[in-house]
């Protein structure tokens, strides 16, 4: 991993399993180039988090109660479309993927893969966004 | 012949319903002696005529106690009735003929009319005896159909031959006597008529006597108008009716056949009310009597039979109007028992539908829920492991063993968590209690939950032992345990029962769960309206055991608690070895 130049990537964990969160803050906080500044436990209360502390990464759970991870990623580019996020779910669907990238949605990440990738996903996206403030065209 | 014994067997034969060798020699001696008779009777001339006449018919008659001594032991009376009504005739005929070699000269009437008219009632009781043994038709409808006939019938005979006889008769006595022939007559007619209406089979030995009486019937009835109208003529072919008459009665008694006591009364005649052409033609002379009967009158300028003559015409008119109501109300019966079944049907159809879709759903809904179980719970927690494995990882990178260290004892303890979480979750789809405990325990264990849940419940779980926990099929076995489960939830949530007993027991190799509780029970003709009001517990349970070939028994009533009875047949149960081991007799208390 390479060392970012505009600071650590900031993360926010949108996530309803409290679990994840807590696991993926302790993975990211363990990572020198990461910094977790926020979390939410369901779809509603990720995008006013988003929206408020503008991270460089959205790390966004698909299945979660109240709004589901991709209308909540919806609502959040609708408002912010240079936001980058990230979705990572246990479903993998074709569809689902499909209808996350119109949105412009920037990765798609399912849970089995392994967390190493996912973070290095995560500090690749958040340094791009950092150097450039123009959306990526693929994921 | 194997066939005849077999028949022998169903339907034991009072007599023998076999030609043998004595049936056939009877039987030829019958029809030698009505053959070699009739010819000698038309060819020769003379005095002689009447001889050949008075031995055939002697014969004849001998043949027929012959054939009635032989072959009808085990029914004589009816026989001895029709053979004694022809004696009777005979002896009248005889005394006729040759009266005068004794000295004896008889007048009209006299002493051979009463003996000639003794036959008539003799010989219908004895018929009417014999009919009774057959399978014959007994509803309102037959006796209708026997009853119009034989007025109709009687009409024309009482309006063309008796009224006219008795007018001509000169002097009370032959008045009474020449009206009572005709009489005699609607008495054969009567027989005759119930033969063919009521009769369900066709006895050979039936149909001879009825052949006997209808020849009698026509030789009277021709010879009386023909007296009448002056044409007759002694020895004429009108005499062959008579002839015929001996020749039937003689040969039915030695007919195999009609010895056989069939009596099949309790057979149904499921078209008793149909209008069969044959019952259609009855209700059409009936109806055409009426018109006949006033042509009668034309004829026989008989002032006297009008009233009769248009009593009678109404009265057959509504007898044979009460056969057609008969029929419609028949019909309307039918088509309401056919709409009712069909409502039934219907219904049935509906409920069975509905809890298809809903035990579909149900099965859908189950593995959502088992779906999202998996999610929420193993999926998310071994990501989350995961996250932390990498953490691990990149902690000894950085040297920091004690977070590594601390790490890894959460880990350990997650994926505990986790193990402990899958079975749980296992135990839902499969329950391994079943395998390790049986289908008793298990039972036992979900009695013991439900108790602990619902305070104030006490479960009894009676029963198991050998053979039941051993040898029933997986499916079977879980089935069971469902059906426990469900009828326990039942019992939850509508019953208020304080006691709860649970037997499971081996009925003449049948496994057979019994859930009894003392709640507050249901009127069971509600049953009927549970699927439809959204209630599909017991109709889900009925389903479940059917499936398997099973059924259930629902005994409840409002304050007297329920019981549930489900049994499984014999041969659902498994002869594979099942590798938990029987538990004994359980006698647990689930409280």
């Amino acid at each position: 991993m390479t060392e970012a130049s505009g600071g650590a990537v900031r993360v926010v964990i949108v996530d309803d399993s409290s679990s994840i969160r807590a696991a993926l803050r302790s993975l990211l906080d363990t990572v020198p180039m990461t910094d977790v500044i926020g979390e939410a436990a369901d779809g509603l209360e990720g995008v006013d988090v988003v929206l408020e502390l503008r991270p460089d990464v959205v790390v966004m759970d698909m299945q979660m109660p109240n709004l589901d991870g991709i209308s909540a990623a919806r609502q959040i580019l609708e408002e912010w479309p240079g936001a980058q996020i990230l979705m990572n779910s246990a479903y993998t669907d074709e569809s689902l993927m499909a209808e996350a990238d119109s949105y412009g949605v920037k990765g798609y990440l399912s849970k089995d893969l392994r967390p190493a990738k996912l973070v290095r996903a995560i500090v690749a996206l958040g340094q791009l966004a950092q150097h450039d403030d123009a959306p990526l065209s693929t994921a | 012949m194997p066939l005849d014994d077999a028949s022998d067997t169903m339907d034991p034969p009072s007599e023998r319903t076999r030609w043998t060798g004595a049936h056939k020699w009877v039987a030829g001696q019958t029809a030698l002696i009505g053959l070699v008779g009739a010819t000698l009777f038309y060819t020769a001339s003379g005095s002689v005529k009447t001889d050949i006449w008075m031995t055939s018919t002697g014969l004849m008659l001998a043949t027929m106690y012959l054939g009635i001594f032989r072959f009808r032991r085990a029914n004589l009376k009816p026989w001895l009735l029709v053979a004694g009504g022809l004696t009777s005739a005979y002896v009248a005929m005889f005394l006729m003929n040759y009266g005068s070699w004794f000295g004896l000269s008889f007048g009209a009437p006299s002493l051979l009319d009463g003996l000639m008219l003794a036959n008539y009632p003799l010989a219908t009781l004895g018929a009417i005896i014999m009919l009774s043994r057959f399978n014959v038709r007994t509803g309102m409808h037959a006796l209708l159909e026997t009853v119009t006939l034989t007025v109709a019938g009687g009409l024309l005979i009482y309006v063309f031959v008796g009224v006219r006889a008795a007018e001509a008769a000169a002097g009370t006595a032959a008045t009474i006597v020449a009206a009572l022939y005709p009489a005699g007559n609607v008495l054969l007619l009567a027989v005759l008529v119930a033969v063919a209406v009521r009769l369900r089979e066709r006895p050979g030995g039936m149909l001879l006597v009825a052949l006997g009486f209808a020849g009698n019937l026509a030789a009277d009835l021709i010879s009386s108008w023909q007296r009448l109208e002056g044409t007759y003529q002694p020895g004429g072919w009108v005499d062959f009716g008579w002839l015929l008459c001996f020749i039937g009665l003689s040969a039915a008694p030695s007919w195999p056949e009609s010895g056989r006591a069939v009596l099949l009364s309790e057979s149904i005649d499921t078209d008793e009310a149909q209008m069969t052409p044959g019952r259609l033609s009855i209700l059409l002379f009936a109806l055409l009597s009426a018109p006949a009967v006033l042509i009668g009158q034309q004829l026989g300028d008989a002032d006297t039979s009008e009233t009769v003559a248009v009593l009678g015409t109404v009265v057959v008119l509504a007898l044979a109007l009460g056969r057609i109501a008969l029929y419609n109300q028949d019909l309307r019966r039918k088509e309401a028992a056919l709409q009712a079944a069909n409502a039934e049907l219907v219904q049935s159809q509906n409920d069975k539908q509905s809890l298809l879709w809903r035990l579909n759903r149900a099965v859908e809904e189950e593995r959502k829920r088992i779906a999202a179980d998996i999610h929420d719970r193993p999926v998310q927690q071994l990501a989350a492991l995961g996250y932390k494995v990498e953490t691990v990882s990149l902690a000894l990178m950085s040297g920091d063993v004690d977070k590594a260290s601390d790490l890894t004892e959460e880990v350990a303890d997650e994926l505990s968590e986790q193990l402990t979480n899958l079975r749980n979750l296992m135990t839902e789809v499969r329950p391994p209690v079943l395998d390790e405990r049986g289908l008793c325990g298990a039972i036992e264990d979900a009695g013991r939950a439900f108790a602990a849940k619902h305070d104030g419940v006490e479960v009894t779980v009676e029963g198991g032992g050998g053979a039941i926990d051993a040898a029933l099929e997986p499916d079977a076995e879980t089935a069971l345990y469902r059906i426990a489960q469900e009828a326990l939830a039942n019992i939850g949530k509508h019953a208020e029962a304080s006691n709860v007993t649970i037997e499971i027991r081996d009925v003449d190799g049948d496994v057979e769960l019994t859930v009894t509780d003392d709640g507050v029970g249901f009127r069971l003709e509600d049953r009927a309206g549970f699927v439809g009001a959204g209630h599909f517990g017991l109709a889900g349970m009925g389903e479940r055991i059917a499936m398997l070939g099973g059924s259930m028994d629902v005994e409840s009533e409002p304050g007297a608690g329920t019981s549930l009875r489900f049994r499984l047949p014999n041969d659902v149960r498994s002869t594979t070895d099942v590798d938990h081991q029987p538990q004994g007799d359980l006698a647990a208390t689930g409280a």
